[in-house]
């Protein structure tokens, strides 16, 4: 996990599922945020990601509890952590400062 | 009065319903293939005991053929000894031709009547396999990092729900599709991604242990 006192670097694709998570305000899985993403997101890069962004304490994530006749997989569902939260305002405000910045 | 005389006394409707008794006590007997035609038809409907069952049917008719058979049989001694019984002889040679075939046809008609009901029922066309990703969640787990193992996983899962979403809408040639898909986008978060970003963390170890 990242050391929550710095601001990590916060690539498009991680931006762009933080920004889903976010407006959506409840839990996702692989499939529905790359549907929700309109063409942003793509299968092939979308796991690995947000296994990344796991790893870097953006987001969490829990196995999707099954009722008893189902059976097979489970589906991993993701929700932004507060970490997550706190990034994604501080890229919005350093964004809107610099474009601010930029007009003046 | 000789046997040979005896035996050309015995009428003509006690001969034919020997023949008949001969013939389908004997197929009942030793062709049980209609019977267990049903116990076939019966075990696909998941019923267990249906062959032990079917199989005491198909022995019981035989039997029960072969008991009126022997009768007529002896009906048929008797009338060689005296003509005064060949009505008798006749009439119960008759009547074990009749059982012996209705307990021979009986399994034969309900297997017909079954088999054409059965052409009614809506099959599927499906058949039961392994479902997609079964090998390449075995070879994650066997030789996989936990991680790696995990992001399989995951993937599998969703290419999971969408495959079968589109089979379930009938669309199989989607389906064929989303899995083609789903199998490229894990060959390239696979191979690409994770050999991509195990060479780059190997080239920054070796630079770091390089500088210090």
């Amino acid at each position: 996990m990242s050391n929550p006192e710095t601001l990590p670097p916060l690539p498009a694709t991680e931006r762009l599922i933080l920004e889903l998570l976010v407006g959506c305000g409840r839990e996702m899985f692989g499939l529905e945020l790359i549907e929700a993403s309109s063409g942003g997101l793509k299968r092939g890069s979308i796991y690995v990601t947000l296994q990344r962004m796991s790893k870097k304490g953006l987001v969490e994530s829990r196995e999707e509890a099954r009722p008893a006749p189902e059976i097979g997989i489970a589906r991993r569902l993701y929700t932004v952590s507060g970490f997550g939260v706190r990034v994604l305002r501080a890229y919005v405000i350093a964004e809107s400062t610099f474009a601010l910045g930029v007009r003046t | 009065m000789s046997f040979l005389e005896h035996w050309a006394a015995v009428d003509a409707l006690t001969l034919v319903a020997l023949v008949a008794f001969i013939a389908f006590g004997a197929l009942g007997a030793l062709d049980p293939d209609a019977t267990l035609g049903v116990a076939r038809a019966r075990a696909r409907d998941r019923d267990p005991d249906a062959l032990a069952r079917a199989l005491a049917i198909a022995l019981a008719l035989a039997l029960g053929a072969l008991a009126l058979g022997t009768l007529a049989l002896v009906g048929l001694a008797l009338v060689a000894l005296t003509r005064d019984l060949v009505a008798l002889g006749a009439l119960v040679g008759l009547v074990s031709a009749l059982v012996a075939l209705v307990g021979t046809l009986g399994p034969v008609i309900s297997r017909a009547v079954r088999t054409a009901s059965s052409r009614n029922l809506p099959l599927p066309n499906l058949s039961i396999r392994r479902p997609p990703g079964a090998w390449l969640l075995r070879l994650a787990d066997s030789i996989c990092r936990q991680s790696t193992s995990r992001l399989v996983l995951e993937m599998v899962a969703d290419m999971r729900l969408e495959y079968f979403e589109a089979l379930k809408d009938g669309r199989k040639v989607k389906a064929r599709w989303i899995k083609a898909l789903h199998y490229v986008a894990m060959a390239r978060a696979l191979t690409l991604d994770r050999l991509l970003a195990a060479g780059l963390s190997y080239v920054i170890g070796a630079f770091r242990t390089g500088k210090s």
